[in-house]
């Protein structure tokens, strides 16, 4: 089982800590949701543990084998990553860019082979890209390029899934279509995953567990009615909020005030 | 997929005919009739007739010289094209081409042109001016072990401006070889025989095999250097192949035929356009119409003005300009 546990990391630059001392184990077949204002390092936590961004201190260990006995051949076996901005200018067919999720396996040169091909097929269909298989991601839309990250990380077989903010500039529908694929993935084939959003109802509807950041630090971590609770959105966020309850789910659901009306009057 | 194998074929077969018809139109024209008679002299390895010279001594290695110089250029482009992400550049984008001129200026202008080892000192001094300033643009564009693309430009853009004001002020300065440097500058493939085609095939063939096999890197490279390295692409390590192969490429084809525009450009386009985005076939197609482009020009820069030449420079970029207009205007998508 790939567990990934993170141990005391500090990340950031050399010149700036950005996260302390954060300890966290996030479990095979959950959605591990991070929360954070701007600035909070979600990005820079995704980039320590992607292997971006050597780590300040501390470790974290993936089925208990410490990162630092990585390969990097290993590591991008282990680790699928959607970066929060990945350029899509060259107009690559869909299944040419799901084809390259196979590298990692096959590497830069040799040809696939029909295994390689089967894994892929499957990535396509599993990702219901059936139909898009041949249109150049350039003409693509948001939702169904993101399904084309999703199907070259299911091609790369990792069992780590690193998603950095999966719904920005995405439509209601397509958030919801996009987490709901993210979270059946994390079920089906059992993977590791970490993402990170900005909308709380959001996170409260898809997480199993949510870690939140803020000033430096993790600030809390659990389930959604443990974590977003009033005092802790506002201490992470600086934003009186009010939470209710879904009427269908029975989640949390945040109402925020503004903060500025209060202060005043 | 198949059909992409099928437009290889087609532009392959294409090829051939255009290689055809180029032995045969010329000063003097071999018609269909005379061919046999005349390739049973070359067989036989006994020359004489004025024919069998012609196409064997003069026409055959250049139209081939022609083939492989556009092929490099197609592929630099299309190479250079994928690293930078960027469809406007071409074999000479980090300063191949300014590099060749500085070298062919400065032989020129010290009087060495004479041979060395059987080949034109013109075209050494292209050969290595070229390789010399793309490496010279690596090194400044480097800073703390990186070298980020859009540095690599910045600095190819800034040292060729430096290297052409030079080259232009030994023309001045020398005003008496100015039509010399400037009938280089041009590019030109007249007068070239097997020894250049010998010199150059190594290299370029070497060219080719090294960016086709860059293919899969190239196209992770689509989704940006952040994500490449996600899937393992050493950057440093791809950054170096990338680059040397396209350079030695371009240095080959410019010390052959001097700089010559457009070709390196407008191949990857069209290709991109035939055979789509993916480099496997991309790479294949630029070279294909890269030889079919410089060949159909070269034809036609010693045939239209009848007894002496054009430039074959002058002519790529007359018909690429125009042709290339046209793709812009009826272009959809990116391409």
């Amino acid at each position: 089982m790939s567990q990934l546990k993170i141990e005391n990391l500090c990340c950031g630059y050399p010149s700036r800590t950005v996260l302390k001392n954060v300890t966290l184990t996030a479990e095979p077949g959950k959605t591990l949701v991070l929360l954070g204002a701007n600035g909070a390092g979600k990005t820079t936590l995704f980039r320590t543990l992607s292997g971006q961004l050597p780590p300040l201190s501390g470790s974290f260990q993936l089925a208990d084998e410490d990162f630092r006995s990585f390969s990097l051949k290993q590591r991008v076996r282990e680790l699928a990553v959607m970066p929060q901005s990945e350029s899509r200018d060259w107009p690559l067919c869909v299944e040419e860019a799901v084809r390259l999720g196979r590298a990692p396996h096959r590497g830069w040169i040799f040809p696939l082979t029909k295994e390689d091909h089967h894994i892929i097929d499957d990535a396509i269909k599993r990702t219901c890209l059936d139909e898009l298989r041949d249109r150049p991601i350039t003409e693509l839309s948001g939702g169904e390029w993101r399904r084309v990250i999703l199907a070259r990380a299911l091609a790369q077989e990792a069992k780590v899934l690193l998603l950095d903010e999966p719904t920005a500039g995405l439509d209601l529908k397509y958030q919801h279509e996009v987490l709901h694929l993210v979270q059946s993935l994390t079920h089906d084939r059992q993977l590791t995953t970490i993402l990170s959003l900005h909308d709380l109802n959001l996170a409260a509807l898809f997480a199993d567990v949510i870690a939140l950041l803020g000033n430096e630090e993790l600030i809390a971590v659990g389930t959604p009615a443990e974590v977003l609770t009033e005092s802790l959105i506002e201490r992470a966020f600086g934003i009186p909020v009010t939470i209710l309850q879904h009427p269908v789910y029975g989640t949390p659901l945040i109402a925020p005030r503004s903060h500025w009306e209060e202060t005043q009057s | 997929m198949n059909r992409k194998f099928l437009i290889l074929g087609g532009l392959s077969g294409l090829l051939i005919v255009t290689i055809a018809l180029s032995v045969m139109v010329g000063s003097v024209t071999v018609s269909l009739s005379q061919f046999p008679e005349t390739w049973q002299e070359i067989s036989s390895g006994q020359i004489f007739s004025s024919h069998a010279t012609i196409l064997w001594k003069l026409r055959l290695p250049r139209i081939l010289l022609a083939c492989l110089t556009g092929a490099a250029l197609g592929v630099a482009g299309a190479g250079y094209q994928g690293l930078f992400r960027n469809p406007l550049a071409d074999p000479f984008v980090i300063g191949s081409a300014s590099g060749a001129a500085f070298g062919v200026a400065l032989v020129v202008v010290m009087g060495l042109q004479t041979t060395l080892f059987g080949f034109s000192v013109m075209s050494l001094a292209a050969f290595i001016g070229s390789l010399l300033a793309v490496l010279c643009v690596f090194l400044l564009a480097g800073r703390n072990r990186e070298t980020p693309m859009v540095s690599l430009l910045l600095a190819g853009v800034a040292l060729s401006t430096f290297l052409s004001a030079c080259v232009s002020l030994l023309m001045i300065v020398n005003s008496e070889k100015l039509f010399v440097i400037f009938g280089w500058l041009m590019g030109s493939l007249s007068g070239r025989s097997w020894t250049e085609l010998q010199a150059v095939t190594p290299l370029i063939t070497v060219g080719l095999i090294m960016m086709w096999l860059l293919s899969r890197s190239l196209d992770a490279l689509a989704f940006g250097e952040e994500t490449a390295a996600t899937l393992g692409l050493g950057r440093k390590k791809f950054l170096a192949l990338v680059l040397s192969a396209a350079s030695l490429l371009t240095a080959a084809a410019v010390s052959a035929a001097g700089i010559i525009g457009f070709v390196g450009l407008i191949c990857p386009h069209i290709a991109r356009r035939l055979v789509g985005a993916r480099h496997a076939f991309l790479i294949p197609a630029s070279a294909l119409l890269g030889a079919m482009l410089l060949l159909i020009a070269d034809d036609l820069a010693r045939t239209i003005m009848g007894s002496s030449e054009l430039p074959v420079g002058i002519l790529t970029a007359m018909l690429g300009g125009p042709f290339f207009l046209f793709l812009l205007k009826t272009k959809k998508g990116t391409a």
